[in-house]
């Protein structure tokens, strides 16, 4: 699992949170909606996951001028002459696994109403043709979400959120050095249709009480969140306690849920207000989004421990770049709990790279 | 600082802005940097997260959200709302200020460019 996300990740800075949403969103059996500039990662983003999760993958780019046939395939014309409206749809976004849209509301209402269809109910309808889809995940990316509320209702078919800004500042050598280096090898594979299965069989009755006290407090401080969004919230938990090859979703797992808050402002929000219940949020296998979510101590320690393991690993006390690296995860672990405050295990990793360091 | 509130554990840690160090440590020149020596010999350096020195002992600061001239340890927050501190601080000694965790506090105005010699 962690390695396939690796792979997914070669190169691309501060993009891991997105490669984790895309496969935990895959893994539920929703889908995503990507929110920021261009040029920021999105689609090879959702690329590399498409290639790790296998099957097909179609991917368009869309605009006002857009025909339906450039997404679901032409008309069959020897059908035609017969007096049926058929579509031919190989290739097509019917018969994808893993989709990406970009520009998604871009498109016209033809082809937003046949999509609403398809994002739905994994089902093309277009004259006699129906056909069931094998969509495990569609991508939407948009620059902004919009106002509009007929957009809002199609837009509300893409449970989960991410929104994505350029790279900050300060990564920007390790972005130039990303953007020069060879195509990364993808040829790891996750288990889509197991872990699929596993989320669905998740016992959720645990949570639940910790997942309505918090839509409660998120109802209160007035975001978003409808009662679709909260019932549907429920398979991201599923998700990613199955992830975690877990039966039961725990309050490990309540992070999952600001994924649904459809906007950047309520995501935030919710995670100040859920300071207490977000406190044991945990995730091996999609740390970085976990982390990102909740803020959690767990998380984050996480992390770190994983950096410094992988410096252990990789041991080399006479090079400086090494040395450098070792020093640079001492002070993230050191800023982030303070003299003696870290959780023991990443406590205990800290010692190992103090004495590595002497 | 002659005052007596406790400190709270942050929600989510600050990014560091500034290291404290114990005096006997040896502090090499470093570009984008600036530091000052406290009265007790420790260093107060400031600068990038990515540039800060790690020790033993190191504390880290990083700015308060709402009061970005008060630095405070990047783990924990005092109590009291900054606003207050830096109402308390301002007669004192002028911007910036780093509030160490004893809740002393070391004035950062003076802080000099650590690539010349300190």
């Amino acid at each position: 699992m962690t390695e396939a996300i690796d792979q997914c990740c070669a190169g691309l800075v501060e993009r891991r949170p997105l490669v984790e949403a895309i496969v935990l969103a895959a893994v539920a059996g929703e889908h995503v909606l990507v929110v920021g500039p261009p040029g920021t990662g999105k689609s090879e983003a959702a690329r590399r996951v498409a290639r790790v999760l296998g099957g097909s993958y179609f991917e368009y780019l869309l605009s006002r001028f857009s025909e339906p046939s450039e997404l679901f395939g032409p008309v069959d014309l020897r059908a035609l002459q017969e007096g049926r409206l058929e579509t031919v749809v190989e290739g097509m976004l019917p018969e994808a696994d893993v989709a990406f849209l970009d520009e998604v509301f871009s498109g016209s209402t033809a082809i937003l109403n046949a999509l609403l269809t398809l994002l739905n109910e994994r089902v093309f309808r277009r004259g006699t043709t129906r056909l069931a889809c094998p969509l495990k995940v569609c991508i939407g990316a948009t620059n902004a979400l919009p106002r509009d509320e007929a957009l809002a209702a199609f837009a509300d078919r893409f449970l989960v959120r991410v929104f994505v800004e350029p790279v900050a500042d300060s990564l920007l050598e390790a972005l130039l050095e990303g953007g020069g280096g060879e195509p990364p090898r993808l040829d790891a594979r996750l288990p889509l249709g197991e872990l699929s299965a596993a989320a669905a069989a998740v016992d959720l009755a645990p949570v639940r009480p910790l997942l309505a006290q918090a839509l409660r407090a998120l109802r209160g401080a007035g975001i978003d969140m409808s009662d679709r969004r909260a019932v549907r919230s429920q398979r991201l938990l599923a998700a990613a306690a199955a992830l975690e090859g877990r039966k039961q979703a725990g309050p490990a797992d309540l992070w999952a849920l600001l994924l649904a808050i459809p906007e950047a402002e309520g995501q935030r929000a919710a995670r100040e207000l859920l300071t207490a219940e977000l406190a044991r949020a945990d995730s091996a296998s999609l740390a970085a989004l976990a982390e990102d979510l909740s803020s959690g101590p767990l998380t984050r320690a996480r992390r770190l421990g994983a950096q410094a393991e992988s410096l252990l690993a990789a041991s080399m006390p006479a090079d400086r770049s090494w040395r450098l690296r070792v020093q640079g995860v001492l002070r993230d672990i050191d800023a982030a709990f303070g003299p003696g405050g870290a959780p023991p295990e990443l406590g205990a990793m800290r010692s190992r790279l103090v004495t590595a360091l002497a | 600082m002659n005052a007596t509130f406790g400190w709270v554990t942050r929600d989510a840690p600050l990014a560091p802005a500034a290291v404290w160090l114990p005096g006997s440590l040896q502090v090499e020149p470093a570009p984008g940097l600036t530091g000052v020596r406290t009265h007790t010999g420790d260093w107060l350096l400031l600068g990038p997260a990515a540039q800060l020195p790690w020790s033993e002992g190191a504390l880290y600061l990083g700015r308060e959200p709402d009061e970005p001239f008060l630095l405070a340890p990047t783990w924990m927050r005092p109590e009291w709302p900054a606003s207050w501190l830096v109402e308390l601080l301002r007669s004192r000694c002028p911007p910036p200020w780093a509030l160490l965790p004893d809740r002393s506090v070391v004035g950062l105005a003076l802080a000099a460019a650590l690539d010349a010699p300190p």
